[in-house]
């Protein structure tokens, strides 16, 4: 016959237990497998290997077909576009689906507005953001001291509960459940997609305000430039293809902010000096008339169906004009 | 390291755990060593102050005592009782030096530290110039470390107790880190029994209850607070274009933000500190059920009010100035005599406390308006108690004191206008705001459009489960023994859902402790 | 201790002094009472009483308090 000392210990180890389940639990109803999150690259999600890679945020996620990749250049594409990302994570995003795909060419988005928004860009915004990489990341310890470092600031709640980042996704749980499953042939990973023509005029999620009333610098920030130059130096290691590219911005945009043509003419200087081939289509002459408003759903330059096709056409003609196609 | 965060919660559980472990009479070592880890790993270059005041403080509290002891040896020498008188008033003359000095350097340090930028700022502005601030970096709960050594260096002046021999037991006191940041401000004999001499013997029920606060603190941070202060900084920050009614919600979710971050801040602490054996004073005591503001100062931050009782408002009333100044207004009026000098003693206190809350007037003006209400309560006491038995009211009646509660918490809501604000300017505008009735030029369309629907439910709902609490704690309940007593998929049922609230309804974004930065 | 009684009456008349012992550990004299109940009894019986008096133990009850007047005369 145990003592009561020992039967309220084991009620305590027995309690722990249950509570580890019932967050397991939850981690399974609420945690996607979207690009929100990285884990798919990591589990296999796409069976299929991916070639070619477009990493950025929502930008390149609305602007960008697979569909016309893979017939313009033969090789199949997946996008690595979560919302928000800058270009720290998108390094991230970019190790970490190398160790799965063989990837042969990765097109990286260099968002012109938010990298040189002033006040700075604060990073970073997603506390969990980097707990998904900490176990990739031996032999390099100026990663591992800045994801330890986050950690130990974050909230507990985000170390030892991963699904408190999704509270929201409790309406959801079908959706989260439907993302588990194996897909052979998924072309965006994201959980949403563009906006077209017709909805245009109902939704607009954006507030134009805030694009308008920032203010924008011609100063690239440090840690934006080591983070490009990381990915660049990990493709040159493993024998990827690497090009940048920022998505067009709105006219409305222009009208009151000039400065942005500087912001532009900067980037466009850094990856010269860098041997990084850049597709800025931004520029009038790539895409004529590109800067229409109406080719957008917001004043962020997220461009609304059908004119990304054209726009992904147009970013593959110059591909096979000055890449290896 | 603030105190939600995951290194923090690591920390105090391998604090514990090294702390169980190791044999009874090294056990107080581990504190004090986690303490200074503790201080170190928040902000090492100021180490150097906080073992500035200790060494000072003890010191001078071991002077004292020596100065005590020969003067006890010189008295039973003699049996005239004039020459005992003699030598003791001698002898407290030098005790006196020797506190006053330490005393002075102490909050010296913490002054310039803190207020220096202060003066100069309303030199430049009296006098025009254009005098340089200085960047001092604010080391580690100086404001708090301050008070505590100060009230060692009176209690031993006055012969409370005697002073430490061992500087380490001592420099524990000093930096007993869960009350370093934000308190409760502890008195040494409140402490040292528990620290040097009390057997600490791990306990399973000791352990969940401490468990249970940390827990009732990280929600009461994490999911009321956080959530709150979304509100509260819009409302606050676009005061100028909303209605009254909605500038005095302000105010309200003002309360839940401040009272759910200082509380559960000091669950936080005071549970920490419960599940290595060592029990703190309680800070709050249900501060919104107070009937007066006098009271509300009893019910909140109740260690920064004993302090002001115990070293400002008793010695100044029992001073010989204050005796002199009671003297004189006697002769005018007998009443007044009595109760001016006890008001002044009051304003003082308040004047204190508000200069305690940070270097800007508006705090001064917080203080002094709480004073205010006070005093202006005592002198209009007699006035009050009349017009009760002219109008019939029956004083014990739940009515009578519900209205009391309703008028304590208005005017504390009020008093908010002059705290949580950037500066004056922006206090006479919030009251001015919460006084217009009129729709005059108001923006008929405001809306809350930075937060979510979802902030102000879940405020509400878990406000609605603090407030049954409350009620319980107000009556006497031990919540956690009662909750503890139910059948056991009960009571399970109760801490997963608390546990996994907070992950659930935890506010999108970090925010930190108000009171951290003292 | 009449005098003592008489003293407290006048301060607070709808207290029993006689038979209350929590003055302090039950919130029925505030710091203001005893500040106003000090300066009175320094006055009527010629006493000197500092900060480390102003204790529970002394100020609880009508006894205590009468013990500590009669310890500092």
């Amino acid at each position: 016959m145990l003592s009561s000392k020992t039967t309220k210990v084991i009620k305590s180890i027995i309690f722990c237990l249950v509570l580890v389940l019932c967050s397991r639990i939850m981690t399974f109803l609420l945690y996607p497998f979207s690009s929100l999150n990285q884990r798919f690259v990591r589990y296999h999600r796409i069976t299929k290997n991916i070639d070619f890679l477009v990493l950025g945020n929502s930008l390149e996620n609305d602007g960008f077909v697979p569909e016309v990749i893979e017939k313009n250049l033969g090789q199949y594409c997946g996008l690595l576009a979560p919302q928000g990302s800058y270009p720290e994570s998108l390094y991230y995003l970019l190790v970490d689906a190398a160790h799965t795909h063989k990837v042969k060419t990765v097109v990286a988005g260099w968002d012109i507005m938010q990298n040189f928004q002033l006040p700075a860009y604060k990073y970073p915004h997603s506390e969990e953001l980097y707990r998904e990489f900490f176990a990739d990341m031996k032999g390099n310890p100026e990663l591992q001291k800045i994801v330890f470092k986050n950690v130990m600031e974050q909230r507990y709640t985000s170390t030892f509960f991963d699904w408190s980042s999704f509270p929201e996704n409790i309406t959801e749980i079908p959706k989260v459940l439907e993302s588990r499953k194996k897909v052979v042939d998924d072309k965006s990973l994201a959980s949403f997609t563009p906006i077209d023509e017709s909805t245009l005029k109902t939704k607009s999620k954006w507030n134009y305000f805030e694009a308008v009333n920032r203010t924008y610098g011609s100063e690239i920030q440090e840690n934006d430039k080591n983070y490009f130059l990381k990915m660049q130096d990990y493709c040159r290691k493993n024998g990827i293809d690497f090009y940048v590219i920022s998505c067009p911005i709105p006219e409305c945009i222009y009208e009151v902010h000039p400065e942005l043509k500087d912001s532009i003419e900067v980037s466009r200087k850094f990856f010269k000096e860098h041997g990084i081939p850049y597709i800025d289509t931004t520029d009038e002459k790539f895409f004529p008339q590109i800067t229409k408003n109406t080719n957008f759903s917001d004043c962020f330059g997220h461009l609304i169906q059908p004119f990304n096709k054209t726009y992904t056409q147009y970013v593959c003609d110059w591909l096979k004009n000055n890449g290896n196609f | 390291m603030s105190f939600v965060s995951t290194g923090f919660v690591l920390f105090f559980l391998l604090t514990a755990l090294i702390y169980y472990v190791v044999p009874q009479k090294f056990k107080w070592l581990v504190l004090l060593c986690a303490s200074y880890a503790f201080y170190a790993l928040n902000n090492a270059k100021s180490l150097v102050f906080i073992i500035a005041s200790t060494l000072i403080s003890f010191f001078v509290a071991k002077k004292i005592s020596s100065i005590s002891e020969e003067c006890e040896q010189r008295r039973s020498a003699t049996s005239d009782k004039t020459e005992r008188k003699e030598i003791r008033n001698q002898y407290k003359k030098i005790k006196k030096r020797y506190a006053s000095l330490g005393i002075i350097i102490c909050f010296a340090i913490l002054a310039v530290l803190k207020y220096t930028n202060f003066v100069v700022f309303n030199i430049n502005a009296i006098f025009k110039t254009d005098i340089r601030m200085f960047s001092f970096i604010l080391p580690l709960g100086i404001s708090f470390y301050t008070f505590q050594v100060v009230s060692y260096l009176f209690d031993v002046y006055n012969g409370k107790y005697e002073a430490e021999q061992n500087i380490f037991h001592y420099a524990l006191y000093v930096s007993w880190f869960p009350s370093i940041l934000q308190g409760p401000i502890s008195r040494y004999n409140e402490l040292r029994p528990q620290f040097f001499e009390t057997e600490h013997h791990f306990s399973l029920e000791n352990t969940q209850f401490a468990m249970q606060r940390i827990l009732w603190g990280f929600l009461k941070k994490l999911v009321i607070a956080d959530r709150a202060t979304e509100v509260v900084t819009y409302i606050f920050g676009n005061h100028a274009d909303l209605p009254w009614y909605i500038t005095f919600t302000g105010l309200f979710f003002y309360s839940i933000e401040l009272y759910a971050d200082f509380s559960g801040g000091m669950d936080v602490v005071i549970g920490v500190s419960e599940l290595m054996g060592i029990k703190l004073t309680e800070n709050f005591r249900q501060p919104f059920f107070s009937q007066s503001i006098a009271e509300f100062w009893r019910r909140w931050h109740i260690t920064l009010g004993t302090w002001m009782k115990d070293y400002v408002f008793y010695p100044y009333n029992l001073s010989d100035f204050t005796g002199k100044m009671g003297k004189f207004l006697s002769k005018i009026n007998k009443t007044a005599g009595k109760l001016i000098p006890a008001c002044l003693g009051n304003l003082l206190v308040f004047f204190i406390v508000g200069v305690w809350h940070g270097a800007e007037w508006h705090f001064i003006v917080y203080g002094l308006y709480n004073g205010i209400l006070i005093v202006l309560g005592i002198l209009f006491k007699p006035l009050f108690e009349k017009l009760i038995t002219l109008f019939h009211i029956n004083a014990q009646s739940t009515y009578w004191k519900a209205f009391r509660i309703i008028r304590t918490f208005l005017l504390i809501n009020i008093g908010w206008a002059f705290d949580d604000v950037t500066d004056l300017h922006m206090s006479t505008s919030m009251i001015k705001q919460l006084f217009t009735f009129t729709n005059g030029n108001l923006i008929q369309n405001w809306k809350f459009d930075t937060f979510s629907e979802l902030t102000i439910y879940t405020v509400g709902l878990f406000s609605v489960i603090w407030l049954i609490i409350s009620i319980l704690k107000e009556k006497g309940v031990d919540v956690r023994k009662s909750i503890s007593k139910l059948a056991l998929p009960v009571r399970w049922a109760i801490y997963l859902a608390l546990i996994l609230s907070v992950p659930f309804f935890q506010a999108a974004n970090m925010v930190g402790f108000i009171y951290a930065q003292f | 201790m009449e005098e003592l009684l008489k003293i407290l009456e006048e301060l607070k008349p709808d207290v029993d002094f006689k038979n209350e012992t929590g003055l302090i550990d039950n919130a029925i004299l505030d710091s203001f009472d005893i500040v106003q109940l000090i300066t009175t009894l320094k006055e009527t019986f010629e006493i000197d009483i500092t900060p480390a008096d102003i204790v529970p133990e002394n100020f609880n009850s009508a006894e205590s308090l009468w013990a500590m007047v009669e310890r500092l005369q």
